[in-house]
């Protein structure tokens, strides 16, 4: 087997990867570091953002402004310390971004635009166009090839964390190209693999965003935080989850029902009025819209499409203009998968699985309990979304948490010790175990695309906007017996050359887990707050679950649950409003 | 409509074959289903062997792309429904060596895209804004059109000239050096031109065109490789007379 | 910088002998560039007519009565038509490879090709009244 070894490893490639190994290049260009991800870092997933990148720069905004919206937004579960962190480095990170080429949206003068998002109550969204994340994840990457000393293991897929000694020391990962089995050593592992949205069917998400990060953490005895947390964000296509940014929101778009109302006003969201209002109807938080759906679906205002029930997005009064010179992708999105012209016709949208709050549980410096082990992006929780994530944040974390994730690995590893050679051991193990179950098994049963289907749909049934105890127990239940049969996977791809069945059949090992963290931490949160709703506990309740879920994998059946207290500095809970 | 559709796959595993051969399936004709969609319904349902890349979806990762009926798409915006009755002919990106099935070697690409130094180059002890750099709408949009690239390299399927000569820099490099040069932020053309104003930079090209015809992006490469052999030219002149350095 | 991938038996394929006939913009490239050997030839035979008349009156017959062989008119009408494709490829190639910016924007492809065609119709006419003994 061959073995290579390094002083940090970052596995996966995206906006919070490639911020960290930039910022450990910088730090200390001495450091050996490498980045391994699944597919070449300019497919991640980070590429699909759209919207834009919220940081304060207008004159009349101030941080703890946006730190407010972030908090009351997140339902009052979000790690204040975070959020400070948080809203204090990502107009500086942005910056940085900016001279590092990122393309943004300019005013006449030439300073960055902002725009508005939802929840926010300034202006603070920069954006690029509506290929916010493209243009972001660009200009990382080709920045990133300025440093010779990061290396890279493209469409290398990480099968396993090496740990010895309670201490994270690398990674067993298959090339993808020749299929062989290396050993990465590393003194210290930044897993930066985003989220998780494929556990569902219905989801804005590519198709590698599959939770493997999560997993491998959760594998090693992390535990997940928040992980009921799921955001549905309430404009995706029908079909095909395709997403449709809330800058159309942003812009102005309105929301209406089958009778051409906007409907939003009869859930406390505030009054319409022709021009956007921050965080007001259209720009209110997600969780509430995407709840609202919900609510209007079971009065019967909906309309009945052969995808399921939908609403319109009308931005026809924004004009071609305005829609070709901020929306331009919007436009191209509905022409090739809704067959419509935004500019002329209204889109079809429903809510659609889209962002995981939850995650790796980590420290304000992306370190996770387990020594070596760090997590940034959408793959860790920090947490600075808590309950619900405002539009426009994500993208900002993963550059101020993969910078800080990046600083403080190069910090640890610069003083920690060599990986041990017991690790070679664990190594030839998990090669065994990929050949034994998987590429030279004879007696498989199970279809990867038939456990997988029924997996997404066990989420979709038990683990919607809505939630309730016989629904989250019956999904519990079905996970269970998925995982079992999983047991007997088989794969009709024995090559290994390039073998994706066999990456296919790993990932959903891991969703599985994942999807069954999801469900235990929801089903014992019984409150409802931000995108955990629950028709059995509907009201939230502060005395008992102002904290984080975490759960942790036990050896035997079902994940083990506890919860850990919130951190509040400034902001103490309040009421959420919008539109008051 | 018709409900089923054919799909000629091209195969190859190098463990079995010496060359790659066609495999046939029948799909089921969905509304609104691309290219992409049937290649997932094969490998879920009828060969799991089926082999190829793809991500997000909806044509902005760039993984998708082949040639598909003799012409380069991006499979996740190619609707079935377009080649009725079929069968349709799904075959690997051209001009780059099968690893297996539609999947490319992208080496070469990736080499070239690091050589010709797609990042800000600022000149030693050049002053950085505090804040940002100021940058109009009309420079940002001198450049735009070609930061639109993802990378799908359909333009290097579609081009015979890196067909036939390989060590050609080709039109999404090409692009995407000029895009940096054109970059009001930008200081390092000179640096770039070592690069590109050679004879296997953008002087290989003989100004086909197919690269921009099939870019999904329109980011018309064509164009930016003629943009810079007239840059790169009245570079050579003033370097010509004005040796000392004239700004 | 990517680690190197060990060269498997990767598939190299090679392009045919009659890749230019598997699209119509390949062919078209083809022959676009083909037709500069009969711009070349025209040249040639321009030429060859300028140097018969400065011979005289009787050299200058020699050479009608050369250019009226069938054959030779044959190979003048063939030429004729790839100068003329010659010319109209290469006004639909200017605004494709390069697109002036006047204040900022573009130009039109329109606005770069039209004075191209407007300049020739010009010198055509110019020309063809220098022939008719119009001047």
């Amino acid at each position: 087997m061959e073995v290579t070894a390094h002083d940090i490893l970052l596995i996966g490639g995206g906006g919070a990867g490639l911020r960290a190994a930039i910022a450990i290049a910088e730090a200390n260009p001495k450091l050996d570091l490498a980045v391994v991800s699944k597919v070449y870092p300019m497919r991640s997933h980070t590429v699909s953002a759209e919207g834009g990148a919220a940081a304060v720069i207008a004159s009349n905004d101030s941080l703890d402004e946006h730190a407010y919206d972030t908090i009351s937004g997140s339902d009052w579960l979000a790690d204040q310390d975070a959020v400070e962190i948080f809203v204090n480095n990502v107009t500086n990170e942005m910056l940085r971004l900016e001279h590092w080429g990122c393309p943004w949206s300019r005013e006449p003068d030439g300073r960055i635009a902002v725009r508005p998002f939802g929840g926010m109550k300034k202006e603070r969204t920069w954006f690029a166009a509506d290929k916010t994340g493209f243009h972001m994840l660009h200009a990382l990457f080709q920045t990133s090839l300025k440093y010779g000393e990061i290396k890279r293991y493209d469409e290398t897929f990480a099968t396993r964390l090496l740990v010895d000694d309670g201490a994270v020391q690398g990674v067993v990962a298959i090339e993808l190209a020749s299929g062989k089995i290396r050993a990465i050593t590393a003194k210290a592992v930044i897993l930066c693999t985003g989220g998780c949205g494929r556990v569902f069917r219905f989801t804005t998400n590519a198709n590698i965003c599959t939770g493997d990060g999560m997993a491998l953490a959760y594998g090693a005895g992390a535990p997940l935080k928040d992980m009921e947390m799921m955001q549905y964000h309430p404009t995706g296509l029908p079909q095909t989850g395709i997403l449709i940014t809330e800058a159309t929101r942003g812009e102005g778009g309105w929301l209406v029902n089958k009778d051409g109302y906007r409907y939003l006003q009869d859930y406390d969201l505030g009054k319409p009025s022709p021009a956007p209002v921050f965080r007001s109807m259209e720009l209110g938080p997600r969780d509430r819209l995407s709840q609202a759906f919900i609510k209007e679906m079971e009065k019967g205002r909906t309309l009945k499409g052969p995808y399921g029930d939908y609403v319109h997005l009308d931005l026809r009064h924004l004009g071609e203009k305005k829609i070709d010179e901020k929306l331009p992708l919007v436009r191209e999105l509905c022409r090739n998968y809704s067959n419509i012209d935004p500019v002329h016709q209204m889109i079809p949208v429903r809510p659609v699985v889209h962002y995981m709050m939850g995650g790796i549980a980590t420290d304000v410096n992306g370190a996770t309990p387990i020594k070596g082990l760090y997590a940034a992006g959408e793959a860790a929780c920090v947490s600075m979304n808590g309950a619900n994530r405002l539009g426009s944040n994500s993208l900002g974390e993963l550059l101020v948490f993969g910078a800080r994730a990046g600083a403080a690995a190069a910090e640890y590893a610069a003083a920690a010790q060599a990986p041990s050679s017991r690790l070679l051991a664990q190594a030839a193990d998990e090669e065994q175990r990929i050949n034994r179950d998987y590429l030279n098994r004879s007696n498989g049963r199970e279809r990867i695309a038939g456990l997988r289907e029924e997996m997404q749909q066990a989420m979709e049934d038990a683990a919607g906007i809505y939630r309730t105890r016989n629904t989250l127990d019956e999904g519990a239940a079905k996970l269970a017996q998925l995982k079992q049969r999983y047991g007997a996977i088989a794969l009709d791809d024995r090559s290994l050359t390039f073998n994706t069945q066999l990456t296919a059949a790993l990932e959903l090992s891991g969703m599985l887990e994942v999807a069954e963290a999801m469900i235990h931490a929801a089903s014992r949160r019984e409150e409802s707050r931000g995108a955990h709703q629950r028709t059995d506990f509907p009201k939230r309740d502060d005395q008992k679950f102002l904290a984080h879920s975490m759960v942790y994998r036990t050896a035997e059946g079902a994940p083990r649950v506890e919860f850990a207290p919130v951190t509040i500095t400034r902001w103490p809970p309040g009421e959420r409003v919008y539109g008051r | 409509m018709a409900d089923k559709i054919t799909l000629e796959v091209a195969r190859f595993s190098p463990e079995r074959d010496d060359e790659p051969r066609f495999d046939s399936y029948e799909v089921p004709l969905h509304e609104n289903w691309m290219v992409l969609d049937a290649l997932n319904y094969i490998k879920d349902q009828l060969d799991g062997t089926v082999t190829f890349r793809w991500s997000c979806r909806m044509g902005i990762c760039g993984s998708c792309g082949m040639v598909v009926n003799g012409h380069e798409r991006l499979t996740c915006e190619t609707l079935l429904a377009d080649y009725l009755p079929g069968p349709i002919r799904v075959e690997p990106l051209r001009h780059f060596p099968v690893v297996r099935d539609l999947v490319v070697d992208i080496s070469d690409f990736m080499e070239k895209l690091e050589r010709v130094k797609p990042w800000i180059i600022r000149e030693a002890g050049a002053p950085e804004p505090e804040r940002e750099f100021l940058q109009t709408p009309e420079q940002l949009a001198t450049y735009k059109q070609y930061s639109l690239c993802i990378n799908c390299m359909l333009c290097y399927s579609a081009c015979p000239v890196y067909g036939l000569d390989p060590h050609f820099i080709g039109p999404a490099a090409s692009a995407l050096s000029l895009r940096y040069n054109l970059d009001s932020r930008d200081q390092g053309s000179e640096q770039r031109l070592d690069v590109m104003a050679q004879h296997d930079g953008v002087w290989d090209c003989t100004v086909i065109g197919e690269c921009s015809v099939v870019c999904p992006k329109e980011v018309d490469p064509s164009l930016a490789i003629q943009e810079y052999k007239i840059s790169a030219t009245k570079a050579w002149f003033k370097n010509l007379l004005m040796p000392w350095g004239g700004k | 910088m990517p680690s190197a991938v060990p060269q498997l038996k990767y598939y190299q394929r090679r392009m045919p002998i009659n890749w230019w006939l598997g699209r119509w913009n390949y062919t078209w490239f083809i022959l676009r560039e083909l037709s500069s050997a009969f711009v070349a030839y025209w040249v040639v035979v321009t030429l060859m007519e300028i140097a018969a008349i400065a011979g005289g009156a009787e050299s200058y017959a020699r050479c009608q009565a050369w250019m009226a062989m069938p054959g030779v008119m044959v190979l003048n009408l063939i030429a004729l038509i790839f100068v003329l494709f010659h010319t109209l490829s290469w006004f639909r190639l200017v605004p494709q490879a390069m697109l002036p910016r006047l204040g900022g924007k573009r130009t039109s492809t329109v606005m770069t090709s039209a004075p191209m065609y407007v300049i020739w119709a010009l010198a055509s006419v110019v020309v063809a009244c220098f022939i008719l003994g119009v001047f």
